[in-house]
């Protein structure tokens, strides 16, 4: 079973949505298309319950980029 | 509680909910802060809409017990609550910078020779007002 979904790279960095990428790939094929400068499609195909994989990897994609958001936000001394 | 009594809740087909946070209400800072306290309660989707300020927030349940239109209504609650929250933290964000500055540092920092000079020295000129 497939799942596409779109990602923009505003709230989602490109290099965070490699990360989950990485992190979810012992549990899904997941591949990326780059639909334009601002937005890539992620499609995720696994043997099991592909929503259930495809929300657990938006979570987790999500918080690795609102970490990576607030960590820009922090001043370097 | 139902979506209809939230009206700002969108309910899909799919049994899923989507609101949309305006940026300029609510920064991307104080979106991600409160999207941040709620990935443990339910699975979250951002994505702008046709306005680009405008950006829609998905909701899907984690569990099977219909909580979903509460949780989403709990998250606008603390989108208000993150807003003040950093908007109190710009306010101060001076004293408090002073105060660890202060802490850290070996040096006294404040002007103290008003607040703690003599009175028979009178920095101020309290004696000579009329």
């Amino acid at each position: 079973m497939t799942v596409t979904v779109d990602l923009f790279q505003q709230i989602y960095p490109h290099h965070c949505i490699e990360s989950a990428c990485d992190a979810f790939s012992h549990l899904a094929d997941i591949k990326l298309f780059p639909q334009s400068e601002s937005s890539v499609s992620v499609r995720i195909s696994t043997a099991g319950s592909e929503t259930l994989i495809m929300h657990e990897f938006l979570n987790y994609l999500l918080i690795l980029s609102i970490e990576q958001f607030l960590n820009d936000k922090i001043p370097s001394a | 509680m139902t979506t209809a009594d939230a009206t700002w809740i969108h309910e899909s087909p799919e049994g899923t909910l989507s609101i949309f946070v305006d940026t300029k209400i609510y920064s991307l800072e104080v979106l991600f802060r409160t999207c941040y306290a709620f990935t443990d309660r339910c699975y979250l989707f951002l994505e702008p809409s046709d306005d680009p300020q405008i950006i829609a927030v998905r909701f899907a349940s984690k569990s099977s017990d219909g909580a979903l239109s509460i949780t989403a209504a709990e998250f606008s609650n603390e989108l208000v609550n993150q807003r003040v929250r950093l908007d109190i933290a710009n306010e101060t964000r001076s004293i408090r910078e002073l105060i660890v500055a202060q802490a850290f540092a070996e040096a006294d920092l404040l002007d103290r020779s008003d607040s703690e000079a003599s009175c028979v020295d009178d920095p101020r000129g309290i004696n000579t007002r009329k």
